[in-house]
């Protein structure tokens, strides 16, 4: 079913490129007068080659996209927090885009294609397309991220998991060569299924400009490879030649570290649609259109359409609501909280829309058991399926959701929620109801549990109270007052469930001591198991054993610790769905390890997640009716800078 | 009257010359030299403090990214802690940051980069070097600042010394009405008044001292009259605190001041009444408020905090507030300690300017 | 008004109102100074001396009523009442200062620590006399050297808490005489000083007062510096004169019981050093809701039930420069008084 799709998709595309080669290319009137007055060159040379060229005709979720009119500057306040927003997912193109369903489609790559056992992916780049100052986008710019920025890890941060395989416990990486300007490909030891590799959601980019950082790679970072020579820069070369540009870092490894996100910085070149032009710590933070952006419309437009996006940096999140009922903001973005989109819809009346972002939470609220606890007892305790029921039963979701959303919710177990993949009905509401008798049953016959005379349950064998500490990340008072109608029900029964609100929870959980559960975190989200598997498969809760999905591949050693029942099973099927070279077959898998995760209850939850809301002034057009809040599609950002427009 | 003035000017700043003495100037150098030595020990009290509320800036950063959705291994965090040198021990981290403070060798990349000798190093939350960062917000700080201690030493004087001199009158109990509230009324809270107020009245809420047109083209004739509508909000809540208290002082000293011998005996020379009061009242009475002036001096350089955040003006106190939060230690240590060094000076000067006003304090020493 | 005559003080009533009730410490003060005579003013602490003659130059606080007149003798503008000019008002501040001086009782804190004893004796000079900076100066340093002030220049830059008691007090001597007054208003300016330096500063306002041929009002409760300072006095008690008179007549003949106690109570050379000293009995009663009758009633030995509860003496001249307020005093004049009194209080009882 979904390969039908794909290839619906695919011709659609295809029929879109052939209508772009009959069609004359237009521009924005601010890029045209530049070109009349000869500062840039006319459109057709800015845009790649017209077969080349994107043309886009629908958004992802297969809204079809309107023509729409050139001009505008949108306004966005943002809390200083939501910086990180700015820098990061609003420009962002990737190799390999995905709509609503999950189903890839090209983005920067025009093609690629694999030889028969998938151990070497050719890829073709757009040709004629061209970086934010002009310089063409070529293979050369992918060898040279690869070599001399992240391979050696002069980029600073995680390898990116696709492009390594783990053979034997050893990272193998895998090799790339340039073809020809506009072709690259790429060798991997063993098979690498295109599921593992560009349609997952962690690949991102894999190319930064050449032409900047060609004299900015020192020596100290050179690794060998076989296209580029060591540079012979000394760290303070490059840092002075950093400097030269306007950016003053403190060491030769931040210079490498800032390329990371490369569209951050004014001074170096991108192929987003937008281009940065100031510091993302000043005031006001300008995004102007790229000349050289590489999509078109189905007319022939050069995308974008607004010609600005202006982000005005305040304080919190109240002043940026004030700033859009006051007209000097376009658009708003509200987390989680509906009584303020409803006060803004009623001092802003017809001015204003509504669209929502749906969450892929499986469940608010989401409480998770310390499976590898030291504490033996404990951790027999918490391995026990009925122990989990009981805890679940314990709580009255009704009052829970009228306490924690004013009823704005429904009443649900840890399940994927509406409309996400694999919802359930039944799924939402197992052991979901009210009966702390129940519960108490549980723990006395299931579980073992000896309830003593000062009304806490005791732990057979030495006696103790069953007492647990729950880790949770944020520290703020909501948190706690939030927890604190679940733990009156706990308290009923009998189980001391008691907050820990820690800073450094990592730590604590990562060295497995000091907790016993984790609340609001560890949490079961992504649209698919792709997204964040590793809290589908929840292993790696603790230091000994690190199942973690993006970065180190997804291996247990299993000296630390055995998987045994259930979650051995649920391990082998992941194994199993790993194998599975498309993404579209994985589907039947994946809802045989949601099954045992509902089964098991491991993680248990209260509520629906609220949704997130944009508010959005009326008049701007081609806004997405649609919107999953996940990594994969972006975040907030998915609406799409590049195509909205004001009417 | 005019000739009363240059009299009274005359006589206001008679002494200076004679106030030139030797153990004056030695007093001071005294006084200068001893700062820095405390300023050593504030240093590394300073680093103590910020450093301990539990974790450090590397845990600060990863909570907010994996609140975000980010996922980072432990190996990613280790790395981070040792490129911001965060792993080394306490004493040796103190030790390297205030040694680069006093003297960074010609010899050092810090010194060939930037050409000091005082590696202030850099703030890991901005990435930048900290006295860039600093002198982002410097020139807004202390320009606000000044304006609105300005604003405010010429409003509460003229009102403290009229309620002092009309005691019991209307005004004077309309005015103290006012200098409770406004001395009790936190700032934020007018803040958020005001601003609703504003939104109210004039659907613009004010938000910021500046719009987007002036963020972009900078404050010019066109757009002078909205900053000027901006800066109303901000004076008052962050000089209507200041002003009331200094009323309140000024009024009390002087009402003291107004009930002293001394100003019969003038009165008894035809001395006119005004001139009693500023040329012998007022003199006296200012003594406590240019004491008040010493710490005002580290004030100009932090503006105040919490009125700024919820204004949405970004002058130095957020930015060391964001700092301290996520022990961001370089950042917020030079911060601190340039205004422990303008808190020492401004008492300096302080001292220095009562002993100009007050004789008895330049002879004995003290108090009367 | 009589040329001889400098200052004239007739029916001057102040009042205070308070809380309570009306307060009031003067009732009526009559008395009179000629040019270049000491006239003395005696009495108990609180008999509203200061009031009095702080009413004269118009210092008193804002809330103080006076009523009455209050007559001096300009050269410029002749007989002009004080009482009606406005006590902020440039007129009176041309006779402070200048035609009549005052000198307080504690020279410590009447002079601001803030300023050099020289500015503010200059202030005087540079208001009245000359805006020369220099010739003021030079003025000042003058009076200074004239009032025994040694290194006058270097003590014209010192401030006052370099000076001592009996300095400062020559200092504001010399800050009243520098205009060269016609009327100089003691208020007990020996009072907060030692004893040897009392008679140096006594002897120095009697220098002067020949120097500048001026007029001395000297308030006191010290009867042996009366003795010495003063040609005239006025015994005042609770407000009223009592008695007045010149020093000789109210020595040897004191009239009233009031005075005759005052007498009695100074240490005599002779007497015995295991006698107790006399003291008249009670304490000065508050000046609130006076009823009609003689202020010293409570404490007088001499006190006629009936009458002197009943009504209030007033002054009468028994003898040239000699009044008396009372009514058991046996000269023909007071006895008229009494039996005018006594006639009215039997026209109110009989009623």
């Amino acid at each position: 079913m979904k390969k039908v799709l794909v290839i619906v998709l695919a011709a659609l595309l295809t029929l879109g490129i052939v209508a772009a080669q009959a069609v004359e290319f237009k521009e924005a009137p601010m890029l045209a007068e530049k070109v009349a007055a000869g500062e840039l060159p006319p459109v057709e040379e800015r845009l790649p080659k017209a077969e080349d060229v994107y043309v886009m005709t629908e958004l992802k979720n297969h809204q079809p996209l309107e023509i729409g009119k050139y001009g505008g500057v949108l306004t966005k306040a943002v809390t200083k927090v939501g910086n990180w927003e700015i820098c990061r997912s609003s420009t962002l193109e990737r190799p390999v885009d995905f709509d609503t369903n999950g189903t890839p489609f090209n983005n920067v790559l025009k093609s690629l294609e694999s030889n028969e056992d998938m151990t070497e992916w050719t890829m073709h780049l757009r040709e004629g397309m061209k970086w934010s100052d002009g310089e063409p986008f070529t293979a050369d710019d992918i060898t040279f991220w690869f070599y001399m920025l992240h391979k050696n890890n002069y980029d600073g941060l995680a390898y990116w998991a696709p492009l390594f395989q783990v053979i034997d416990g050893k990272e193998v990486w895998a090799d790339v060569e340039k073809i020809d300007d506009y072709t690259v490909k790429w060798t991997f030891a063993q098979p690498q299924f295109r599921s593992n590799f560009v349609d997952t959601g962690d690949l991102k980019w894999f190319w930064a400009p050449k032409h900047f950082w060609e004299d900015k790679v020192p020596s100290s970072y050179y690794m060998e490879n076989p296209i580029w020579p060591d540079t012979g820069l000394s760290d303070e070369e490059v840092m002075a030649k950093f400097m030269e540009i306007g950016m003053e870092l403190d060491s030769v490894k931040a210079c490498g570290k800032s390329g990371y996100y490369f569209w951050n910085h004014p001074q170096m070149p991108t192929i987003s649609a937008y281009i940065t032009m100031n510091e993302k710590s000043d005031p006001l933070v300008k995004l102007v259109r790229n000349p050289y952006y590489w999509k078109v419309d189905a007319e022939g437009n050069q995308l974008p359409y607004i010609d600005e996006i202006d982000f005005l940096i305040v304080n919190n999140s109240d002043q940026a609501i004030l700033m859009l009922e006051s007209n000097d903001s376009d658009v708003d973005y509200i987390v989680a909280n509906i009584k303020d989109v409803i006060a803004i819809e009623d001092a802003m009346g017809d001015g204003v829309e509504r669209h929502e972002l749906t969450s892929t939470y499986w469940g608010d609220g989401q409480l998770y058991f310390n499976l590898t606890d030291k504490n033996l007892e404990m951790r027999d305790l918490v391995n026990n399926k009925n122990f989990r029921i009981a805890m679940s039963v314990a709580v009255d979701r009704e009052q829970v959701v009228n306490l924690w959303y004013d009823g704005l919710t429904e009443p649900a177990n840890a399940a994927p929620e509406y409309p996400n993949f694999g919802y359930n009905e039944e799924w939402s509401l197992r052991y979901t109801q009210y009966d702390p008798e129940y519960a108490k049953k549980l723990l006395t016959e299931e579980c073992g549990l000896v309830m003593g005379n000062d009304g806490w349950f005791h732990f057979p064998g030495s006696g103790d109270k069953v007492s647990l500490s729950v880790v949770c990340s944020k520290t703020d008072a909501a948190t706690a007052e939030k927890y604190a109608v679940l733990k009156q029900y706990w308290d009923a029964i009998g189980i001391e469930m008691n907050l820990n609100q820690a800073d450094n929870y990592n730590t604590i959980c990562d060295s497995n001591e000091g907790w016993d559960a984790a609340w609001g975190d560890q949490e079961i989200s992504g649209y698919k198991i792709e997204s964040r598997p590793k809290q589908f498969i929840p292993l790696n809760l603790a230091a000994t054993w690190y199942s973690f999905y993006d970065t180190r591949g997804s291996a247990y050693n299993p000296e630390f610790f055995d998987l045994e029942g259930d979650l051995l099973k649920l391990y082998n099927v992941y194994q199993e769905w790993l194998q599975i070279p498309e993404l579209t077959d994985r589907d039947e898998k994946e809802l045989e390890m949601m099954q045992i995760l509902i089964d098991n209850t491991w993680f248990l939850a209260f509520s629906t997640t609220p949704s997130e809301y944009y508010m959005v002034r009326t008049g701007l057009g081609n806004w997405p009716e649609t919107m999953l809040n996940e990594d994969k599609f972006n975040f907030q950002m998915q609406f799409g800078f590049n195509t909205i427009y004001f009417k | 009257m005019n000739d009363e003035k240059t009299k009274e000017t005359g006589g206001f700043f008679e002494g200076i010359a004679s106030f030139f003495r030797r153990d004056l100037v030695s007093y001071i150098i005294k006084r200068i030299l001893a700062i820095f030595p405390s300023l050593l020990l504030i240093s590394f009290v300073i680093f103590v403090v910020i450093q301990l509320p539990p974790g450090d800036y590397v845990s600060a950063y990863i909570a907010k990214l994996t609140g975000q959705g980010e996922q980072m291994p432990p190996e990613v965090i280790e790395q981070l802690r040792a490129d911001f040198d965060l792993d080394k021990p306490f004493m040796l981290q103190y030790w390297s940051w205030i040694k680069g403070i006093i003297w960074t060798p010609s010899n050092t990349t810090w010194y060939r980069l930037y050409g000091s000798h005082h590696n202030w190093k850099y703030s890991f939350s901005e990435g930048k070097p900290v006295w860039t960062v600093i002198r982002e917000y410097l020139p807004l700080t202390v320009g606000l600042t000044l304006a609105v201690m300005i604003f405010q030493y010429l409003v509460s004087i003229p009102l403290a010394v009229y309620s002092a001199t009309h005691q019991y009158s209307l005004g004077d109990y309309l005015l103290s009405f006012i200098g409770f509230i406004g001395a009790a009324v936190p700032g934020f809270i007018l803040a958020i008044i005001c601003m609703i107020l504003a939104y109210k009245w004039t659907g613009n809420p004010l938000v910021g001292l500046f719009s987007k047109e002036m963020l972009e083209n900078g404050v010019h004739w066109g757009n002078i009259g909205e900053f000027l509508k901006r800066l109303i909000i901000p004076f008052i809540v962050l000089g209507l605190g200041g002003t009331c208290g200094t009323i309140r002082s000024i009024r009390a000293q002087m009402l003291d001041e107004i009930s002293q011998p001394y100003t019969l005996t003038a009165r008894a020379k035809g001395v006119s009444e005004t001139k009693i009061i500023w040329k012998y009242c007022f003199r006296a009475a200012i003594n406590p408020t240019v004491t008040g002036l010493g710490t005002s001096l580290s004030h100009l350089f932090s503006g105040s905090t919490v009125s700024a955040m919820v204004l949405n003006i970004m002058i130095m106190g957020p930015v060391l507030y964001d700092a301290l939060l996520s022990q961001d230690m370089y950042l917020a240590g030079a911060i601190v300690m340039v205004q422990a060094f303008l808190v020492e000076v401004g008492i300096l000067l302080a001292d220095i300017g009562l002993a100009f006003l007050d004789p008895r304090i330049r002879f004995s020493g003290g108090s009367r | 008004m009589d040329d001889n005559m400098i200052l004239h003080v007739k029916d001057l009533n102040i009042s205070i109102p308070l809380h309570e009730g009306l307060l009031t410490p003067v009732r009526g003060v009559n008395f009179d100074m000629k040019k270049g005579e000491t006239v003395g003013l005696v009495g108990e602490s609180g008999c509203g001396k200061s009031l009095t003659c702080r009413a004269i130059l118009a210092i008193n606080e804002k809330k103080c009523k006076t009523s009455g007149n209050i007559l001096y003798n300009s050269d410029e503008k002749g007989e002009i009442d004080l009482l009606t000019m406005d006590p902020r008002g440039k007129d009176i501040r041309a006779i402070r200062g200048k035609e009549i001086s005052m000198i307080f009782q504690e020279p410590m804190v009447a002079f601001s620590p803030l300023y050099t004893i020289g500015n503010q004796i200059t202030e005087a000079t540079l208001l009245h006399i000359t805006k020369d900076k220099k010739k003021a100066k030079e003025i000042s340093l003058d009076v200074m050297k004239k009032v025994g002030i040694a290194n006058a220049e270097k003590r014209y830059n010192q401030y006052p808490h370099e000076f001592s008691g009996g300095m400062l007090q020559r200092a504001m001597i010399s800050m009243a005489l520098v205009c060269n007054p016609k009327i100089l208003i003691a208020d007990e300016p020996t009072t907060a000083l030692d004893v040897t330096i009392q008679a140096q500063i006594l002897e120095l306002m009697k220098e002067m007062q020949k120097d500048f041929n001026m007029g001395i009002l000297f308030i006191t409760h010290d009867l042996g510096v009366v003795a010495k300072m003063c040609d005239r006095v006025n015994v005042m008690y609770l407000g009223k004169i009592v008695e007045s008179g010149t020093t000789e007549k109210i020595y040897e003949d004191p009239e009233h019981p009031y005075t005759r106690g005052l007498m009695g109570s100074v240490h005599k050379i002779g007497q015995k050093k295991t006698e107790r000293l006399f003291s008249i009995e009670g304490t000065v009663p508050l000046a609130m809701n006076l009823p009609r009758a003689c202020g010293f009633y409570e404490r007088c030995d001499a006190r006629i039930e009936g009458l002197c509860d009943r009504a209030e003496p007033e002054l009468v001249e028994v003898a040239p420069e000699h009044s008396v307020a009372c009514f058991a005093c046996p000269h023909p004049a007071c006895k008229a008084q009494r039996a005018a009194a006594e006639e009215m209080i039997r026209r109110e009882d009989g009623r």
